[in-house]
């Protein structure tokens, strides 16, 4: 029987109709990135756990593609408890992290030749597909809701001014309050000024700013989009609670 | 014009330039009512990027994604979207051409304009022995002949005063007209600013006003940009803009590794805006359009600033900063030939930033620009930051600048900076 290994689920994130989910391994003096994926697929059609659970797998060795080098085939797995949102954090600041937009894959950048303002690499290029950095600015664009953009700004001085966000929390949380509950249509305005008078502010304030950038497998042209997989602080229940939304 | 049936078809044909643009060369257009999506044209990300694609070819910034509905996924979708947003607004218009401006007839256009180039020309040779380079790395990897260096008794001053006062020459206009002086310059350090000092020198009344622009190499089109909008006051009558940079004095061998200091040259340009009501087929170049923005995602790839006892710090990542240039000036001249409705092959020259001669030809080869519309600066000269634009744009207006409206084309001026900062005009 192959050993079980821990894994910190950190990311769970909107993968076409299912999710794609990275855990942190413990590894001599901090932490790595692995991706749990299962057999036939490189995402879950669901998940029944949730950021900051510890879970036990049987992974097994595959042959990843570059640069989603950190893919595992992952089965037989069972629930070891949970960590706080802090404590996850702590860990994802021990494990990829990058002070740069070059040091985030070990390779440059392109900008879109589409027109948009989203980047990519080549997959030949990039070394990994998942790192983490300390920013110090966000915000969101809500004009293609429900599909959201994020722009952050890194401690290196540096944007990345069009991020598709695919962390299924955030998601979630925009969905909750962009969604008229009775009709079912989309409020992108209320939406747009809940997150740029609000959660901005709050995310600003917070000393726990961290992001995750994640790689997208390589799409027909052979680029790697650059994606945001986790942003902290996460968002709060409460920051509902008496707001205007 | 409003988006009535008759634009109709060019919105479409738009937004078919657009997903061309997206679509493998092979894969045929899809059919008016085609879903981009469900027939596998288009992924999300790539369906997000041709709409914001198509936003900024029809110069109408967040045409999609307001109404809360679902995106636009066919060509019918999107066109309906399209004229639907624009009769909703009666001020939001699509421009029949940016090369049709709303003032013409009594427009402010290019009356004068010149250039001035540091009066020592030495050759790269001498350069790579100044900078201690060995195998011709100048000559042959960033394909400089040689560059000009000001003389001991030239500085940004003298060099931007000559230019001015070419340019003031070409249009009659006494320094006593002017209304403002706009300058900008990437060495000029210290005050009284750079503008003031052209201000003094040149002897402009004392109701004339000053502006200093920064942007290094953008900054001389940041400057045309805003003398065009100054001029949209009607009591403004003539403005000129005036870009002189002496880099030989900062970028030193002492101070900067030859690889990159070697590169720059000495020189200065300057343009007089001077609204005037004439013939239209006479009627100068004007600024009929622009586009601009700052993609940070590059802008560790050149960082430049003062360090302690009068050093230089320099970050200077040059294969990056080549490939990101390069990809960001060919985008920006499918933007505004897809703006304009202009195919490049019909602008009369494409006034560009040369960081090198290399970078100058790697462009051309991928752009298809024809090489005989792009005046040479870097090759001769070196780069001159602000001022290659600038020199370029002079040359270029050299031979249609005084031509009649119909037997020119439109001029493109673009040119990139630091901080991946860019700016595109358009004269029309």
């Amino acid at each position: 029987m192959p050993p079980r290994t821990e894994l910190l689920i950190s990311e769970i994130t909107l993968m076409g109709p299912g999710f794609c989910v990275i855990g942190l391994e413990r590894v001599n003096q901090g932490f790595r990135s692995l991706r749990p994926i299962p057999r036939s697929s490189f995402s879950w059609p669901s998940f029944g756990y949730k950021r900051g659970d510890r879970v036990a797998f049987e992974l097994s060795r595959i042959p990843a593609r570059q640069p989603h080098t950190e893919d595992r085939q992952a089965g037989n797995h069972h629930s070891m408890g949970s960590l706080s949102d802090h404590e996850l954090l702590q860990r994802l600041k021990q494990a990829e992290v990058a002070g740069s937009i070059r040091e985030l894959f070990s390779c440059d950048v392109h900008p879109s030749p589409r027109g948009g303002d989203a980047v990519y690499v080549s997959p030949n290029e990039a070394t990994r597909s998942i790192c983490g950095c300390a920013i110090t600015a966000v915000t969101f664009s809500f004009r293609f809701f429900p599909k959201i953009r994020v722009a952050l700004a890194l401690t290196s001085g540096e944007t990345l001014q069009s991020l598709p966000l695919v962390d299924t929390e955030w998601t979630k949380f925009a969905l909750e309050i962009g969604t008229d509950i009775e009709s079912g249509q989309h409020d992108q305005t209320r939406l747009q000024h809940f997150f740029d008078y609000f959660v901005q502010e709050e995310i600003s304030s917070s000393e726990l700013r961290f992001a995750r950038i994640g790689l997208s497998r390589p799409d027909k042209d052979g680029f790697c989009w650059l994606m945001l997989d986790s942003l902290f602080p996460l968002p709060q229940k409460h920051w509902l609670s008496g707001q205007d939304v | 014009m409003k988006a009535t049936d008759e634009n109709r078809g060019r919105i479409r044909g738009t937004v078919e330039k657009c997903l061309r643009g997206v679509l493998p060369p092979e894969t045929p257009l899809p059919g008016y009512d085609d879903d981009w999506i469900d027939r596998g044209l288009l992924d999300s990300m790539a369906h997000v990027d041709v709409l914001l694609a198509i936003a900024s070819a029809l110069n109408v910034p967040k045409l999609f994604g307001q109404s809360g509905g679902a995106l636009p996924t066919t060509l019918r979708a999107v066109v309906e979207t399209i004229c639907s947003a624009l009769s909703a607004s009666a001020a939001t218009e699509i421009p029949k051409s940016w090369l049709v401006t709303s003032n013409e007839g009594a427009s402010t256009g290019f009356a004068g304009w010149g250039s001035a180039l540091g009066s020592d020309r030495v050759s790269i040779l001498e350069v790579e022995q100044d900078f201690q380079l060995s195998n011709a790395v100048l000559a042959k990897n960033a394909g400089i002949d040689s560059v000009c260096r000001a003389s001991a008794i030239e500085d940004e001053v003298v060099l931007g005063k000559r230019a001015a006062q070419q340019a003031l020459h070409r249009a009659r206009v006494s320094v006593q007209n002017l209304d403002w002086i706009i300058a900008t310059s990437e060495t000029f350090l210290g005050f009284p600013s750079f503008a003031a000092s052209l201000h003094a020198t040149l002897l402009a009344s004392a109701t004339c006003q000053v502006l200093d622009i920064g942007g290094a190499c953008i900054g001389l089109l940041n400057g045309l940009t805003v003398a065009s909008a100054l001029c949209t006051n009607p009591r403004v009558q003539c403005v000129l803009i005036v870009s002189s940079d002496m880099h030989s004095r900062i970028l030193s061998a002492a101070k900067v590794p030859g690889k990159f200091g070697g590169l720059f040259g000495d020189g200065a340009s300057a343009f007089l805006l001077q609204r005037r009501s004439q013939d239209l087929d006479q009627q100068p170049y004007v600024i009929s359009g622009s586009l601009g923005g700052c993609a940070g995602a590059f802008s560790s790839l050149l960082r430049i600033r003062p360090g302690k006892d009068a050093s230089i710090c320099l970050e200077f990542d040059g294969k990056g900063l080549a490939r990101a240039a390069v990809d960001r000036m060919e985008r920006m001249i499918t933007d505004v030939e897809k703006a304009c409705g202009v195919d490049r092959a019909a602008f009369s020259a494409f006034a560009l930033h040369q960081p090198n001669p290399r970078l100058l030809d790697t462009l051309i080869t991928r752009t298809s620009l024809p090489a005989d519309k792009v005046p040479l600066v870097a090759k001769y000269c070196g780069n001159l930051g602000s001022s290659t634009c600038g020199v370029a744009l002079s040359m270029a207006l050299d031979i249609h600048g005084t031509k009649l409206r119909n037997a020119r084309g439109p001029i493109l001026a673009a040119s990139l900076g630091p901080g991946m900062v860019w700016t595109g005009l358009v004269l029309g």
